[in-house]
């Protein structure tokens, strides 16, 4: 009976442990693509938010905290990611819903730094600011 | 005979003037190619315009689709007879390769079509520094990270130097097996202690490379 048990449960868990694999693949491949993330699950640890969009819808509106990369440019953004940057710090890069930007940033940030943990935001600004996100 | 030519004339006169208006904006060029570094972060294009009408005409720029382009102008009027230019900002995020980017422009001319604005940039990479950051955690072991440096073509640069970082790093240039390539070997005396630091890497060679990149370096 016990043994049963057991079995079922090892079953159960192996689609939890093929995804684990697979999101590992996904994010430490050569060529992986960056992994989107909610809002919600961002906000659930230390995060680092890196708006891609222009400057003026930066000004506009944005989530505490981000940093604009069009302000700041490409050198300065990554002087201020090593700045606060901890272990375990998740970096989310996001810009318009439907944008190609952010995820260029994310890959860019991801060959330049090697940090683990870089994501896209999905739904971008438009579903952080719908979360209350200003 | 002269009042029965006098609709004709008219007939004609009309089918002129309205002709006249329809002409309305004419770009003078709707795409242009540009060929840059990928060091440069913000392109700039210019799409020059003329009003050909005899009548105002009003230009709508549709929001790209991509925030990566962002016109100047929203919406213009041009007068008759007058030109100008619509400019767009591309922003480039570390692509490297052929970028084709498109904007719609709308005019308010009678029986105007939008018209498509295209802008081709060729993006190079002459100098490549990978990774730009270099990070071990606090009791980790201080093993040496290496830094791979690039230059394309080989002899459009050279790296002539390393400055800092401050004490805390060791730093140790190799040249690689090909020509324009370079190895860093860069390691923290040790691990117990925050610390951060940043080695600049200091480049020679022809116009538009940049003279220094920099690395950085963080023990957290």
């Amino acid at each position: 009976m016990i043994r049963g048990v057991i079995i079922i449960l090892l079953a159960a868990m192996l689609p939890a442990l093929a995804s684990v694999a697979l999101r590992w693949e996904r994010l430490h491949g050569a060529e992986a693509p960056v992994v989107g993330i909610t809002y919600r699950e961002a906000s659930r640890g230390a995060v680092l938010w890196l708006d891609a969009r222009p400057a003026e819808d930066f000004r506009r509106g944005h989530v505490a905290g981000a940093i604009s990369i069009a302000d700041e440019g490409w050198d300065r953004t990554l002087a201020v990611v090593a700045r606060r940057w901890t272990p375990g710090t998740r970096i989310v890069v996001y810009c318009a819903a439907g944008c190609d930007l952010a995820r260029e940033a994310a890959v860019r940030l991801r060959g330049d730094t090697g940090l683990p943990d870089i994501y896209v935001l999905e739904g971008g600004w438009a579903a952080a600011a719908g979360e209350g996100a200003r | 005979m002269r009042a029965r030519r006098l609709p004709l004339l008219l007939s004609l006169l009309l089918a002129a003037c309205l002709n006249c208006a329809a002409a309305g904006l004419h770009w003078i060029r709707d795409r242009v190619e540009l060929a840059v570094d990928n060091t440069v972060e913000v392109v700039h294009a210019n799409f020059p315009y003329r009003n050909d009408g005899s009548s105002p005409v009003r230009v709508l720029v549709a929001r790209p689709s991509c925030d990566c382009l962002v016109a100047g102008r929203s919406a213009f009027t041009v007068a008759p007879g007058a030109s100008g230019s619509l400019e767009v900002s591309l922003r480039i995020l570390g692509q490297v390769g052929a970028l084709r980017k498109e904007l719609w422009v709308a005019t308010d001319a009678p029986g105007d079509v939008p018209e498509r604005l295209e802008l081709d940039v060729t993006v190079s990479e002459r100098v490549a520094v990978r990774p730009r950051m270099l990070f071990w955690t606090r009791g980790e072991s201080s093993e040496p990270k290496l830094v791979s440096v690039s230059v394309s073509p080989a002899g459009a640069a050279r790296l002539v130097g390393v400055r800092g970082p401050a004490s805390g790093f060791v730093v140790a240039t190799q040249p690689g097996k090909e020509g324009g390539t370079w190895q860093l070997r860069i390691r923290p005396s040790d691990t117990r202690e925050r610390r951060s630091a940043v080695a600049t890497l200091e480049f020679a060679g022809v116009d538009g490379v940049p003279s220094h990149v920099d690395v950085y370096l963080v023990v957290r």
